[in-house]
């Protein structure tokens, strides 16, 4: 199934206004928690800076203790030592919860092939939204904001998300 | 019934219905994960079981004088509303009275910050 | 050119660096590597050398020492207590490569996770081999013995130790400080770094010298050409190469532009951590603008590999000049509307005057350089020391604070920014035309006109990407004088067009070893601002 015609799956899924209601005030409020650790936390300062405003999108309240926040944003590249402080923060965070791998380090490991990085996020944890570039632009973290806010749209409201997930460090 | 009761009780009896409405919306409506990690306690992302064994480690009681002392004072400025709003009505008395109520907190004030409980450091 | 080297035994290394510091007047202590021999085709005495690099008290001149190591096992005597630097500059030794050293005092992993097993940066540790880390450490292990250094105990004095964490909002990246409180005042504080370690050096060593330029960039993103032209000097010295006039003006004019960007989010960032969140605004906003002209030129915004070995990739684009003034009103704007607000903002100057001074001999014993060892009264800018790039023909000053405290450090930042624009404009104004790279073969790419017209450009072109610049042999140590201090390249080179090993000297890698040495008696509040204030970029620190 192509996901991004998106059309087509929502006639899949069958939605309810209240569905629509909730699913609404989620998308019009994510709070993020910006897990940044290199140079694409700069450009993410950058886009929460006046000129590219991120709370235009209502995502303005950075939060910084996972318990408050609803959308993990990961800035910068993973690596090893710090892949079990990621998964903690996590598993910290309340449902519902999105995760934005911003740039090439975090979605892949970047051009970091090495003994220390960890060649992508989603390794240890589900990833929604891969933002490309190194670092990506504002405009294109903008982008990942308003699409995990089309993906929040079509879905139902009372399940758990990402239940079938299994990472490297799931086990320990 | 008198108007401003008449609005304290709504305002009372609207919250009393909203609060708990609302927090078992959340439970019975909303979504939930059981993760044994998730209720382990926030410190940046460091499990906590690897620097302390437990949570019950000490505590400094300057934090809890700095709470004690606040909440006095904050008490104090409570009780000073309601004298505010009928001051009129007592006239003289009352404001003398106030003031023997003020001096009072203020003595106890002066021994704290002479006792040093203030200072941070 | 090279570096002379002095080769000296293991046995005389604590005497020779005790009349080094104490006779020859060596005080500043910049670096400590190895070089692992294994690979390489004219065989040394010993598998391990260790290398060290110092530099003297009136700041020209640096000495490179290297010492053969017998047994990695039983290494040699560590003089982390004649330096304070070589405290952790050992630690990332031994990390890497498995050297140990006698007597020092926590001799443990530093960059890498406390579960992996080998030492990366030996040639028989394969790059891709990595290795999962389960669980972080809990830092307990260094915490008593320092609660013991000071007579205290966890539980008699009523301490509480937290962690300023990893995830952090005030901390400016992912650094770990484990801090023993009594009420609000740290009492003993150990720091954890390496978790943006992403290795630099290996990926170095196996790429040609351009492909490292991206690499580069990454160190300390706040000012990425800065970085470029750091390696890019270095190299082009081990060479001998001289850029012309037009090459060196743009690469001064670029360079001071990044200086003044970095500064730019020291201060607004260690302004918000105090709450003022307006500054944060107003210093960042001309950044934007900075990053247009950046973008115009380069391609990128923040990570820009605008150098190259030999120059650079294009020259300025018509109309730089009006657009570069441009950005250097709206920075001066923005610093003047700050300085504005916090000048003579009571909250600003009681907040941050006195807290965590450094003296002079602290700050070169800790390996302080750059606005930091400048706010200490130290007058060393490498600009002025050793001046390169005709640096001696701008008229700047070097600002210099008294009392090495929080103030200081910010403050002397703000007035820097000034210098470097005065610096800029001076340079536009005297910009010659001309080329921007140096025209050889053997080290710039021919034009496309060429590659596509004829045989020898594009066998030029190939052989220059594929095997890349070629380096005669030998070892240098190339410093810069970089946004956060002194930037040192420590290039081994085996005359091939990849090198044998590249050590970054980083700046901030010798302020966060000191960090956790100075918070002490001060409140958590107060740490937060000397954090905020040393200017630590966990790319730079942590490679």
């Amino acid at each position: 199934m192509d996901v991004s015609n998106t059309h087509l799956l929502d006639e899949a899924v069958v939605t309810t206004t209240v569905d629509a209601v909730v699913n609404w005030g989620r998308e019009a409020s994510l709070w993020p928690f910006v897990f940044g650790t290199a140079c694409c936390a700069i450009e993410f300062m950058a886009t929460a800076a006046s000129r590219y405003d991120i709370s235009r999108f209502g995502a303005e309240v950075l939060r910084f203790s996972p318990r408050h926040a609803d959308l993990l944003i990961v800035a910068g590249t993973v690596s090893y030592k710090q892949a079990p402080i990621l998964k903690q923060i996590y598993d910290q965070m309340p449902e519902p919860k999105w995760v934005v791998a911003v740039g090439a380090c975090a979605s892949t490991g970047g051009f970091y092939d090495n003994y220390t990085t960890l060649q992508g996020i989603d390794e240890i944890i589900p990833v929604d939204v891969y933002v490309a570039g190194c670092p990506p632009r504002p405009e294109a973290m903008l982008d990942a904001v308003l699409d995990i806010q089309r993906q929040l749209k079509r879905e139902a409201k009372f399940e758990v998300r990402n239940k079938d997930f299994k990472g490297k460090l799931d086990d320990v | 019934m008198n108007d401003s009761l008449l609005l304290a009780s709504i305002m009372i009896g609207a919250l009393v219905i909203l609060l708990p409405l609302l927090f078992h919306l959340t439970k019975y409506l909303g979504v939930s994960s059981d993760n044994t990690r998730k209720n382990e306690p926030v410190e940046g992302g460091i499990r906590l079981a690897q620097t302390h064994e437990s949570s019950f480690t000490p505590f400094n009681v300057k934090f809890f004088l700095v709470g004690i002392i606040f909440l006095v004072f904050d008490v104090e400025v409570l009780f000073m509303f309601p004298w505010a709003l009928n001051l009129r009505e007592f006239g003289l008395f009352a404001l003398l009275e106030m003031f023997v109520f003020l001096g009072l907190l203020i003595g106890g004030l002066i021994y704290v910050y002479k006792s040093g409980v203030l200072k941070w450091t | 050119m090279m570096s002379e080297i002095t080769n000296i035994k293991a046995s005389q290394l604590l005497n020779y660096m005790i009349n080094l510091k104490e006779n020859l007047g060596f005080t500043l202590l910049l670096d400590i590597t190895a070089i692992d021999n294994l690979n390489k085709s004219h065989p040394s005495s010993t598998r391990f050398e260790l290398v060290y690099i110092l530099r003297h008290s009136a700041f020209e001149e640096t000495k490179v020492i290297k010492v053969a190591v017998e047994e990695p096992e039983e290494g040699v005597e560590s003089i982390s207590s004649l330096f304070s630097s070589a405290d952790w500059a050992e630690r990332e030794v031994y990390d890497q490569y498995g050297i140990h050293f006698k007597n020092h005092k926590m001799l443990k992993r530093l960059l890498n996770h406390n579960e992996f097993e080998g030492h990366p940066l030996r040639k028989d540790y394969e790059i891709t081999k990595g290795q999962y880390c389960t669980t972080s450490q809990s830092l307990m292990d260094e915490m008593h013995p320092l609660l013991k250094e000071r007579n205290l105990n966890l539980q008699e004095d009523n301490l509480m130790v937290v962690n300023l964490g990893p995830s952090h909002p005030a901390s400016h990246g992912t650094i770990r400080t484990l801090a023993a409180l009594d009420g609000e005042k740290i009492v003993a504080a150990s720091c954890e770094i390496g978790y943006l370690h992403r290795g630099f050096e290996k990926s170095c060593e196996n790429h040609n010298y351009n492909q490292i330029i991206p690499y580069t960039d990454r160190l300390n993103y706040c000012s990425a050409i800065m970085n470029n032209i750091a390696f890019a000097k270095t190299v082009e010295d081990m060479m001998g190469l001289t850029l012309p006039e037009r090459g060196i003006f743009i690469r001064i004019i670029v360079g001071e532009l990044s200086r003044v960007i970095d500064h730019l989010v020291c201060l607004a960032a260690g302004l918000l951590d105090m709450g003022g969140q307006t500054n944060y605004w107003y210093l960042f906003n001309p950044r934007n603008n900075a990053y247009d002209f950046l973008s115009k030129l380069t391609g990128a915004r923040l990570t820009n590999s605008y150098m190259r070995i030999g120059g650079m990739t294009h020259d300025l684009y018509e109309g730089w000049q009006s657009d570069l003034e441009d950005v250097l009103t709206k920075i001066d704007f923005g610093i003047t509307e700050s300085l504005k607000m916090i000048l003579h903002n009571r909250i600003y100057n009681e907040r941050i005057q006195d807290v965590s001074p450094v003296s002079a001999k602290e700050a070169i014993d800790y390996g302080f350089t750059g606005p930091n060892l400048r706010a200490s009264g130290v007058a060393y800018d490498l600009r002025f020391a050793k001046p390169y790039y005709h640096y001696e023909d701008f008229d700047f000053k070097m600002v210099v604070g008294s009392v090495g405290d929080t103030y200081d450090r910010m403050m002397v930042r703000f007035d820097e920014m000034h210098e470097s624009m005065k610096i800029i404009k001076q340079a536009i104004k005297n910009i010659p035309d001309g080329a921007i790279s140096v025209e050889d073969k053997r080290i710039t790419m021919p034009s496309k006109s060429c590659v596509y017209g004829g045989i020898e450009g594009m066998m030029n072109q190939f052989k220059l990407v594929i095997d890349g610049v070629k380096v005669p042999e030998g070892e240098y140590y190339g410093a810069y004088e970089a946004a956060n201090g002194e930037l040192g390249f420590y290039i081994v080179s085996d005359g091939s067009g990849t090198p044998y090993k590249v050590k970054v000297r980083p700046p901030s890698f010798y302020h966060m070893s000191a960090y956790p040495k100075i918070i002490e008696n001060y409140q958590v509040a107060d740490a937060i601002m000397t954090l905020g204030s040393l200017n630590i970029i966990a790319g730079e620190m942590d490679r």
